[in-house]
């Protein structure tokens, strides 16, 4: 890491580039502190992880919704992995144009964009994760007298709870993606934007250190989110419970 | 009133437009606080007989009645000990185990009365110091007692064991089936054990249930050796020889298919006797 550092801003000395395109770290760091001490970029963080946790709040909802009831219903699965085929490969941002015919832009339409990119992986991990739990473990829990959704609660969830995890990790990330693509095309209504504005207005202005310390701070974010939020979480219950697979 | 009564029970099962039968018409019936074990060579139906009594499998034909009330589907009238050592929560503790089973079978007893519950049938298996250890931290002989306390404190109307020590090592194998007939002795709970293992079903049962490959019943075996059962006795030796023999015979009635076309699993004691012996 340091040492990737100490090439980049060697690299940047040698202006072997113009110091427009290719700016050195510490003006990078030095662009980076200014955009926090002046507000903007803390707003513009906010504004992406409020409509990153509201979309793939309701991904995961949905998600939670749609495998259970393919777990009880034949009828469900079955169209469950038929829509699951056709909508899985399409890249999320292909849906944007559509979304913005319906609903205009907005937030909405960057939440429901959230929503649809972050659902199907979902979906997905969790399905396979509720069809491969152990099948003497969803016996006992019939045996316990545990069916429908009380089988799901007590048994099928908590045992598919690894692939729900790394379901979670790729749903995070497909969200954020999908934040940043979306502002990239249509940009911010009004005063409002989120990180992804942030870096497309920077670069409008070329304000090229800025656009690095925007980069930057989407790094941290995925760093303190894998470090905190998902190595807590698998700490908490898989390793704890001896079932993460490493 | 018997506990739990086979009619005529028979299973079919449908593989790939081939019907392989499992079980035969089979019909017994187990008093209340008796200890009956299924025994057979691998493909005889022992699995499957225990499973339809569970509810897991719908016999074909015949019924399966429990106190008096046909079997529909499982319950918590009849608890399973599986084999597999996966059978416990890995996400509960041992204690969160069989208090998750008592909360669901003593909805009206508070969360202290079912823990205090709890707590007692681990105690019973002897897991007393390892109540707040999770089910990865355990041998498999713990978690096998883990599996049975659940089982216990459910409080079955019959407790059905299909093969639980099979997956350990002989000594702890020996050790475990030793306590189960000391808590059977406590708790005077009927069970039905399914075991393949000749000598485990002579120390255990009051009565032996053999099948045949088929899936029929081959003899029903009171067995009156005292308790507790010692492998030096004359008579369990002799008792042994004449399950030998029972075992050993293969039904091959000409045109009717059989379960598996297998050879039975290569187990030391159970062995082809010579000869023809018919017994009882």
């Amino acid at each position: 890491m340091c040492a990737l550092a100490l090439v980049w801003e060697f690299l940047a000395r040698l202006r072997l580039w113009p110091e427009l395109l290719f700016p050195s770290l510490s003006s990078v760091f030095a662009s980076l502190a200014s955009e926090i001490a002046h507000g903007e970029i803390a707003g513009r963080t906010w504004y992406s992880l409020s409509l990153i946790g509201t979309g793939l709040g309701l991904a995961i909802l949905a998600s939670f919704l749609a495998s259970s009831l393919a777990m009880l219903f034949p009828a469900c699965a079955d169209a469950l992995s038929a829509l699951m085929a056709v909508l899985h490969p399409l890249p999320a941002i292909a849906i944007l144009p559509i979304l913005l015919l319906w609903f205009k832009t907005g937030p909405h339409s960057i939440v429901l964009l959230i929503l649809f990119s972050a659902f199907w992986p979902l979906t997905a991990s969790i399905h396979a994760g509720l069809r491969s739990v152990p099948v003497t473990q969803v016996e006992v829990g019939k045996n316990l007298g545990l069916k429908g959704f009380g089988l799901v609660w007590n048994v099928m969830l908590p045992a598919a709870l690894p692939a729900i995890i790394a379901g979670l990790r790729v749903g995070w990330a497909r969200a954020w993606q999908a934040s940043v693509a979306a502002e990239m095309v249509f940009g911010a209504s009004g005063k409002d934007g989120g990180l992804g504005w942030f870096l497309y207005k920077k670069r409008y202005f070329l304000e090229v250190p800025a656009v690095f310390a925007g980069m930057l701070v989407i790094i941290a974010i995925g760093l303190l989110v894998e470090n905190l939020l998902y190595k807590f979480l698998e700490r908490q219950t898989i390793e704890r419970w001896g079932m993460s697979s490493e | 009133m018997k506990q739990v009564e086979f009619r005529q029970v028979s299973k079919v099962f449908a593989a790939g437009g081939q019907k392989i039968v499992a079980l035969r018409e089979v019909s017994f019936a187990v008093g209340p606080g008796e200890f009956w074990t299924i025994i057979g060579p691998s493909g005889s139906g022992k699995t499957t007989l225990l499973r339809c009594l569970a509810g897991f499998e719908k016999p074909t034909s015949g019924e399966i009645l429990v106190a008096g009330r046909r079997v529909t589907g499982p319950g918590r009238d009849r608890m399973m000990v599986f084999q597999d050592l996966g059978q416990l929560f890995p996400w509960h503790t041992v204690l969160g185990n069989v208090l998750l089973a008592l909360r669901l079978a003593w909805p009206d007893k508070s969360r202290k009365e079912c823990c205090d519950l709890a707590r007692f049938y681990l105690r019973l298996v002897g897991l007393e110091e390892y109540v707040h250890l999770y089910p990865h931290q355990l041998s498999g002989g713990m978690k096998q007692r883990v599996a049975i306390a659940r089982a216990l404190g459910v409080q079955p109307a019959v407790l059905l064991m299909d093969e639980p020590f099979a997956s350990l090592d002989a000594i702890t194998r020996a050790g475990l089936t030793a306590e189960l007939l000391n808590i059977w002795s406590e708790t005077r709970v009927t069970v039905i054990f399914v075991t393949h293992n000749i000598e485990e079903a002579l120390i255990t049962a009051d009565h032996i249930v053999v099948l045949a490959r088929g899936g029929s019943v081959r003899a029903l075996v009171p067995n009156d050796l005292p308790r507790p059962r010692q492998v030096e006795d004359p008579a369990f030796a002799a008792a042994r020889q004449r399950l030998h023999e029972l075992l050993g015979q293969v039904p091959t009635l000409p045109g009717e298919e059989t379960a598996h076309e297998r050879e039975p699993e290569g187990h030391p004691l159970v062995r082809p006797a010579p000869g023809g012996v018919h017994l009882s």
